[in-house]
């Protein structure tokens, strides 16, 4: 049976997320391993033993997972796998974000669109401020360049005499 | 006898010479009559004949001249009336050239006209373009001017600046981007 899993705030990326997957992978053969020289049903998760990552902490901490069956991993494995083919959202900024800055837009897309997203966050210093969001469908530029652009016509002195100025639509 | 016989003999002779005499004074006389009759007869119709052929001749030089003024007038007629009809047929044709001439010429300065104002037209919604065209790049490299004077000057806005504007942006648009994911099929 399938499983949904709610993936923390910090594991956004689909690189991150396939790392979850071969980690969950190395964690299942230590288990099994264990399992066999303790010849308990249910093992206790060792985060220092495993060498579990920070992001495989907080995954298993999000999913309040610190009991693991070995048959349990195996279909979780296959479900962070899966997710890798999540919807992904590409973001662009003017400045190179911080990882809480990072965390609080993953939080706000996941808590207001759906849990179910990666992201890719990309600086580019020429967007000024504001940003551009990509999804799937569609390009959204609310960068300051692109308004300051549709905008910059009531600065320019050659527009005085000609027609209203034109908003502009779609991105950069 | 013998004398009887030679006298008899002599007297026949006689006889005989005189015969032959008057013989050949009738045939001579006859011949004679005959020459004349005949160098008559000859000679009175050749006479006639001549006169005749002459008649002939000159009824034939008659007819044939009166037969060279009728063909002569007729041909006369013939090629006046055909120099007429023609020169008319050539009068028509001319007419009718002209008319033509003078129609394609109107229409032809019809089209002239319509294809001026066209193309003046054109050429004045070129130039508009081209100006409107040119004051866009204008304007846009007047933009360009001021964004990178204004990212120059000030450089790129920090998040914590803008973090209000952000958020309040996604939570405008939430609906929209919220449409988007949903029409995402994922495998």
């Amino acid at each position: 049976m399938s499983k949904s899993i709610n993936l923390p705030p910090s594991v956004y990326t689909s690189r991150q997320v396939l790392d979850l997957g071969r980690e969950l992978e190395l964690l299942s053969e230590n288990l099994q391993r264990r399992q066999i020289m303790t010849k308990l049903g249910v093992i206790q998760i060792d985060k220092d033993a495993d060498k579990l990552s920070p992001d495989m902490l907080d995954f298993l901490q999000n999913m309040s997972m610190t009991n693991l069956v070995a048959t349990d991993i195996q279909q979780l494995i296959i479900t962070v796998k899966a997710a890798s083919n999540w919807p992904l959202i590409r973001i662009t900024l003017a400045t190179q974000l911080q990882k809480p800055q990072k965390i609080e837009l993953v939080q706000w897309f996941r808590a207001n669109l759906s849990a179910n997203l990666l992201f890719q966050f990309g600086c580019d210093p020429e967007l000024i401020g504001g940003m551009i969001v990509r999804t799937p469908a569609r390009q959204y530029d609310w960068s300051f360049h692109t308004r300051l652009l549709a905008n910059a016509a009531s600065l320019s002195p050659a527009r005085l005499n000609e027609t209203e100025p034109q908003e502009v639509v779609g991105g950069r | 006898m013998q004398t009887i016989f030679i006298i008899i003999a002599v007297v026949l002779l006689a006889i005989m010479v005189t015969v032959l005499t008057i013989v050949s004074l009738q045939l001579v006389r006859s011949r004679r009559e005959l020459n004349e009759l005949v160098h008559a007869l000859g000679h009175a119709d050749v006479d006639q004949m001549n006169e005749s052929l002459q008649n002939q001749a000159r009824q034939l030089t008659r007819g044939v001249h009166d037969l060279s003024q009728l063909y002569l007038t007729k041909l006369n007629q013939s090629l006046n009336d055909t120099v007429q009809n023609q020169t008319k047929a050539y009068a028509e044709m001319l007419a009718q050239l002209q008319r033509n001439s003078a129609e394609l010429l109107q229409k032809n300065q019809a089209t002239a006209t319509t294809y001026d104002q066209k193309t003046q037209g054109e050429l004045e919604q070129v130039i508009a373009q081209t100006k409107q065209k040119l004051l866009q790049q204008i304007d846009t490299r007047l933009q360009m001017i001021l964004v990178n004077y204004l990212i120059s000057s000030l450089g790129p806005v920090d998040f914590g600046a803008q973090r209000d504007y952000i958020f309040s942006t996604l939570e405008h648009n939430k609906a929209q981007l919220k449409q988007d994911i949903s029409n995402v099929k994922v495998d």
